[in-house]
């Protein structure tokens, strides 16, 4: 099965085809947070380099969130659009869980960690364990002081994602959780469509896949209008 | 690049979609005249609530919603994608997070079904939708733009030539009319809501300025006007004395539109053009279609003013524009075509 992979969660988008013999080749934005314009282009040069025509393609990977709401949005929006005339399948491919195999090998725990602003993060944490992923606590926009409990003591753990470019968040997760605590290198943290083929090849393969209707974004948090408007509700009760 | 021929061998069929505010809409169109379908999925409903569109909830609504749009619009017409010759979209001007959504969509359909694409501008989508409802029309004429977003005043020359003679330098008039709708506690969306108030009211009750800045200018400004609404209000209740609503809604209506009617017919007039075109959403005021006919017909001005379903955010507008756009040799936008808050007309 030909997947074609789109990752515009961050500022840099990529486009990746995992072909038949489950080969992966990817190719990475140079413009920073420029994905409308340079999506459709990437998706060219990847098909182009794999000498491969886009009528190939027999389904779509995107990674479907968390990240910057704008970039989600374009990623899914085109990932639907190219389903809907191709007639193919979309795997929402978790973005957390994706840019998490990169470091299977790591030997204990891998932990996104995304700057979701406004004092928190969008985090996940897993560990591999005879090929399986196993999730150690779910996806969510968490305070960096949940992170770090969750994480204290439980061994070594790598950070990985643009949160740890931030220095607060760094500072914060190396001073709880000291010299256990490991963070990955600037140009291997931010994910990237190779992971979002592999692990969409897999969701296609387990029949998960949906149609381009179905096709849902996770953005693990509403819009600040709809949260002052709750408060203001609960506020009136 | 030449034009390729239209695969029908006859006609262009062309899918535009716009989502440039609040709502999601797709359509076909023939020869930028004919409109096979034009579907419009609104959300003013959800914004209601809000007070006005929120841009992220907008974005979010226009994601779930555009995908089925486009079906509908493609089945409506009797056509599958194999019979679309070029596709269209609202680019320029909007909610950026917003036309995204249109644009994304509009550029992954186009590089897979491998069509031309056409980014078009919001307001010339506007303008262009007399097209379809005046067959006969063409330019060049003088077209009064008013919405939400924009009061502009136009001299078109052509079918993709647009000369800007005015603009408002403060408050668009839909901007106006929402504020004092606001302050009427009218609600949302207050232009309509204003509009159906001001039915019941006096136009001559009040007298609220006109503003018709220098001798010379096509400019308008609306925020004085406005503000006299406002010390109008605030005296009333300060004095304690009772306020007739209708009355202030009919009165300020009167004075927007009387300035928006007199700089359209004296451009006419200046520019000798012998009709005048109505676009935007405010256009569907009831208050400026009536007075604007009146000095119309006193002037000897044929006037153009689309049906409501097609003064209001709609693909179908976008799909005559971007035929026009098309024919003049705009062969496609290239697949790194980009989507701007702001543009030039």
């Amino acid at each position: 099965m030909n997947i074609l992979a789109i990752e515009t969660t961050a500022a840099f988008a990529s486009a990746a085809i995992i072909d038949k013999d489950e080969f992966v080749h990817e190719v990475i934005s140079e413009g920073n947070f420029t994905h409308l314009q340079n999506l459709i282009p990437l998706v060219d040069q990847v098909l182009e380099e794999c000498d491969m025509k886009l009528s190939q393609i027999e389904g779509i990977a995107v990674s479907r969130g968390p990240g910057s709401f704008t970039g989600i949005r374009i990623g899914m929006s085109t990932a639907k659009a190219l389903a809907q005339a191709l007639n193919v399948k979309v795997a929402e491919v978790p973005t957390l869980k994706a840019m998490a195999l990169n470091f299977y090998n790591f030997g204990g725990i891998v932990c996104p960690i995304l700057d979701a602003r406004r004092n928190q993060v969008y985090s996940a944490a897993y560990t591999f364990e005879e090929d399986e992923q196993v999730e150690l606590y779910p996806e969510g926009a968490y305070f960096l002081d949940e992170v770090i409990e969750k994480l204290a003591g439980k061994g070594p753990v790598i950070f990985i994602g643009d949160g740890v470019s931030n220095d607060a968040i760094r500072n914060g997760l190396e001073g709880a959780i000291g010299r256990e605590a490991f963070f990955a290198a600037s140009d291997k943290r931010i994910q990237t469509a190779e992971m979002v083929a592999v692990l969409g090849l897999e969701i296609h393969k387990a029949g998960g896949a949906v149609s381009y209707v179905e096709a849902q974004p996770e953005y693990l948090r509403k819009s600040e209008a709809e949260r002052n408007l709750e408060l203001k509700k609960c506020g009136q009760k | 690049m030449k034009l390729r021929p239209p695969k029908n061998g006859k006609e262009y069929i062309c899918l535009a979609i716009e989502s440039s505010c609040d709502e999601t809409s797709a359509a076909v169109v023939v020869n930028g005249r004919k409109v096979l379908s034009n579907i419009i999925s609104s959300q003013i409903d959800i914004h209601k609530e809000y007070g006005g569109v929120v841009p992220e909830i907008a974005s979010r609504h226009h994601l779930n919603n555009i995908n089925p749009v486009i079906d509908e619009a493609l089945e409506e017409a009797g056509i599958g994608f194999k019979d679309i010759d070029f596709i269209g979209v609202t680019n320029r001007p909007g909610l950026i997070g917003a036309l995204l959504i249109g644009t994304a969509t509009a550029k992954a359909l186009a590089y897979a079904l491998d069509v031309p694409l056409i980014g078009v501008h919001h307001i010339r989508g506007h303008i262009c939708a007399n097209y379809i409802a005046y067959p006969e029309l063409e330019p060049p004429f003088t077209s009064l733009i008013v919405s939400g977003g924009h009061s502009t005043l136009a001299d078109v020359k052509g079918y993709n030539e647009y000369e800007i003679v005015g603009q408002t330098r403060d408050d668009a008039a839909g901007e106006a009319f929402d504020k004092v709708a606001r302050v009427l506690g009218l609600g949302y969306p207050g232009g309509p809501l204003l509009d159906k108030l001001a039915k019941e009211g006096d136009p001559e009750a009040i007298h609220f300025k006109r503003v018709y800045l220098e001798n010379d200018s096509y400019d308008f400004s609306f925020s004085g006007t406005k503000t006299g609404v406002l010390n109008y209000l605030n005296g009333k209740r300060q004095k304690k004395e009772p306020v007739n609503d209708a009355d202030v809604a009919a009165s300020f209506q009167a004075a927007v539109v009387e300035v928006l009617v007199n700089k359209s017919i004296r451009l006419a007039k200046e520019r000798g053009r012998d009709k005048i075109v109505l676009a935007g959403g405010v256009a569907a005021n009831s208050c400026l279609r009536k007075t604007m006919e009146e000095k119309c017909r006193e002037n000897g001005i044929k006037l153009c003013m689309p049906p409501l379903i097609l003064c209001t955010d709609n693909a179908a507008m976008i799909g005559a524009a971007a035929y026009y756009e098309f024919m003049e040799g705009n062969c496609g936008d290239g697949m790194d075509l980009d989507a701007y808050a702001t543009a030039a007309l």
